[in-house]
């Protein structure tokens, strides 16, 4: 059984959720208790994953870390259909890039949001201006693919690149970064809301 | 804060593209720090609301749209298309008082924009091309040289022309000293409006960098 270490309210593990959604994956979540809790910094979690971050996931004797490299292991693992992580070297290399980015520059929206929702100390001005400058950099690319009749942001379908961008983007609010500007992106995530087997979280309602 | 701002009302002002607002969906715009709900209903007729909802005053452009009624995400009310309340989860059984109203604008289209107090007008097929937002009050807001032909007014519009097509482009102050750069084609082709979406990419650039 694959068994998701999990925080709900974290981002980095709604991508994996996601994702074990789309594809109808059967697995267990394991609480972390990463609020207030701080449980990825005990020593217990430590020998999980010596970065002390979630998520974590364990299939059989394999465990990997980083939302990123587990959604791309799922995909190439158990998507039959090859959709979402596709086989043509191009638009592989257009999901891994799309991947690179929503574990760095997107990221910026996370530690907004850790800011503002759980009292992390960092430069938030920063973090928003960051945040800013990478939805900007998304919403041009998503500009194009509209004028080009296209929804995702690689290929014609949905891929993993999509689904580790669309947690950050969507909770961006809770960081204090607002949406108006960004009309291609908004178009974007409610074509993702309305994914069968989308899964809501506080912040992200189901209704669309 | 937005219910203490008045909305200038005697003026025609593009909010945005027509086609970044799809049947079904709702979208926020701000005109000089007045928030607007923009939303069309599943057979595509278009409303203009106050952003605030009557009841608790959410923004109702976090709501969502089922057939002909906006449904605001917070406690469910639903509002019709003439913007009175028809449904109060609540209170199921109850007809909702007249009074309870969301705040309609005039809206029309033109031009493949959405138009605050536009005239309704027949002008065959426009493509949306890009809105961009530059971190500049309207006055200092540079228009983008995209057009082959001097730029022509026509109401909050300038009309110019690439390859025989026309090209729309229209400005508004949103928030916070920034504002709004709309523009729309009649060109057919594709691949010209991706070049002239770059060149609105390269112009939002320059005006940013100049300004910090
Ligand atoms: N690169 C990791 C980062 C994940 C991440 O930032 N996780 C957060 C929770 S949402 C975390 O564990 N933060 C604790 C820390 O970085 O100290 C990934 O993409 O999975
Ligand atoms: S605030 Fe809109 S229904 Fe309550």
């Amino acid at each position: 059984m694959i068994r998701l270490h999990n925080y709900t309210l974290s981002g980095s593990c709604y991508k994996v959720r996601l994702l074990l959604g789309f594809l109808e994956i059967q697995h267990e979540l394991v609480a972390v208790d990463f609020f207030p809790g701080q449980e990825h910094k005990s020593v217990e979690f430590s020998a999980i994953n010596p970065l002390q971050q979630i998520p974590v996931l364990d299939d059989g004797n394999l465990r990997l870390r980083d939302a990123q490299a587990i959604l791309a292991y799922l995909a190439r693992r158990y998507d039959t259909g090859r959709t979402w992580l596709p086989d043509d070297p191009a638009r592989f290399g257009q999901v891994m890039m799309w991947l690179g980015f929503a574990g760095t520059e997107l990221m910026a929206a996370s530690a907004a949001r850790l800011h503002d929702a759980f009292g992390f100390d960092l430069d938030i001005d920063r973090a928003r201006s960051d945040a800013h400058a990478a939805f900007a950099v998304l919403d041009d690319h998503l500009a194009e693919r509209q004028i080009l009749g296209q929804t995702w942001l690689v290929g014609d379908t949905p891929t993993i690149a999509d689904v580790a961008c669309f947690p950050y983007v969507a909770l961006s609010g809770d960081g204090g970064i607002g949406q108006e500007h960004y009309p291609n992106l908004r178009i974007w995530q409610k074509a993702f809301r309305r994914l069968p087997r989308f899964d809501a979280v506080s912040g992200v309602p189901e209704f669309v | 804060m937005g219910a203490a701002l008045a909305l200038d009302t005697t003026q025609a002002t593009a909010l945005a593209l027509s086609a970044h607002i799809p049947p079904g969906d709702v979208h926020p715009a701000i005109l000089n720090g007045f928030e607007l709900a923009v939303w069309r209903d599943s057979a595509g007729q278009l409303n203009l609301w106050e952003d605030r909802c009557p009841h608790r005053g959410m923004r109702l452009s976090f709501g969502f749209v089922r057939q002909d009624r906006l449904t605001c995400l917070y406690h469910g009310w639903e509002f019709g298309s003439d913007s009175g309340c028809k449904r109060i989860p609540a209170h199921p059984d109850l007809e909702p008082p007249k009074t309870l109203c969301a705040k309609p604008f005039a809206v029309a289209e033109r031009f493949g924009m959405v138009v605050l107090n536009g005239a309704p007008h027949d002008d065959g097929t426009w493509y949306g091309v890009r809105t961009i937002f530059v971190p500049r009050p309207l006055q200092d807001v540079a228009i983008p040289d995209i057009s082959e032909t001097p730029w022509r007014t026509d109401g909050p519009f300038m009309l110019g022309t690439i390859d025989t097509h026309q090209v729309a482009v229209a400005l508004h102050a949103t928030s916070d000293g920034h504002s709004a750069i709309h523009v729309t084609t009649t060109h057919p082709d594709m691949d010209k409006r991706l070049s002239l979406a770059r060149a609105l990419v390269d112009h939002r650039q320059a005006m940013t960098q100049e300004t910090t």
